[in-house]
């Protein structure tokens, strides 16, 4: 029987990515007491591929928006993974978007809405979180957005 | 085994942590978490080393660089926990920050020389969530700096 969030997910549509491996000597989530720190992901869309590009230089700010949805949709992945019920999610606390942007590209927020909204359709008020969207200068595969997150995870099991 | 024990059997001589730059501290403790400062790679010869990745700094060069700020941040550890490194419980997050060119895309293998460092020292303890990105910029030029977030005994 799935889970309300598994149901949530379904009713929008959302397909999870199955479990990957890391690409060094680090996991994908740790946890610390009641506290879920999750790896910063990459977009991983559901044909296999994973984004790439800068917003400001062929990426546009909606585009980058996609793809931050689709990271969005790659945490909640590893959330599941490290927690087997995505019901034991208490609350998204914190969330660090950093875009892969040109030196002159203001617009971080509006790209790492594409998560934070994901956040909020998702866990309801519980996924709204607190937040910092800011500009790399390069970043891992020449992905367009990373984003890791700190979430609130309920005790037991 | 204890950690110092661990230490020698590799090997590693922790470095001697400088002064902070300004009015903060290298470690801040909030409950059970300890949370480091960003940190620069240490030389031997007290210099710290200027480069940027992708733009003539090899990965290998990167890696080790970034093996040497774990070997800062272990120090800093042990100056926060009273010299008792036995009381770290679980490293739990890195923030691995590369000052490298727009074009650069191997920042993984980069931040791997500390996450790598951390699960030889610390064992199965010393694997943790990771970012690992790319900076326009570092203090002082240095090719890498990395923050991280410790559970404490």
């Amino acid at each position: 029987m799935a889970g309300r969030i598994e149901r949530r997910l379904a009713e929008l549509g959302i397909a999870l990515p199955a479990r990957r491996l890391p690409t060094g000597s680090y996991l994908h989530a740790k946890r610390a007491g009641d506290l879920l720190y999750l790896a910063g992901q990459d977009p991983e869309f559901p044909d296999g591929t994973t984004g790439r590009g800068r917003i400001g230089d062929g990426l546009s700010v909606a585009e980058g928006y996609r793809q931050a949805r689709q990271v969005g949709i790659t945490l909640i992945a590893a959330m599941r993974d490290a927690l087997g019920d995505l019901d034991r999610v208490a609350e998204v606390v914190k969330v660090l978007g950093m875009v892969n942007a040109v030196p002159e590209f203001t617009e971080h927020p509006r790209v790492i809405d594409g998560c934070s909204d994901l956040f909020v359709e998702v866990f309801g008020e519980r996924g709204r979180h607190a937040r910092s969207a800011v500009g790399m200068s390069s970043l891992p595969s020449g992905i367009p957005v990373e984003i890791e997150a700190i979430v609130a995870v309920t005790p037991g099991a | 085994m204890s950690i110092e024990q661990r230490l020698k059997e590799l090997n590693i001589t922790l470095p001697k942590v400088g002064a902070p730059m300004g009015s903060y501290v290298h470690a801040k403790r909030a409950g059970s978490l300890l949370y480091l400062s960003g940190k620069g790679p240490h030389s031997p010869d007290g210099k710290m080393p200027k480069g940027k990745l992708g733009a003539g700094m090899s990965v290998e060069e990167g890696y080790k660089h970034a093996r040497q700020v774990g070997l800062v941040l272990i120090a800093a550890m042990k100056d926060a926990l009273g010299g008792e490194l036995d009381r770290v419980a679980d490293i739990i997050k890195v923030l691995g920050m590369v000052n490298a060119a727009p074009d650069f895309e191997e920042h993984p293998k980069v931040i791997n020389g500390c996450s790598d460092l951390f699960v030889e020292v610390f064992g199965e303890h010393g694997r943790h969530a990771r970012s690992a990105v790319g900076m326009s910029s570092l203090p002082a030029g240095i090719p890498v700096e990395i923050e991280v977030i410790v559970a404490v005994k």
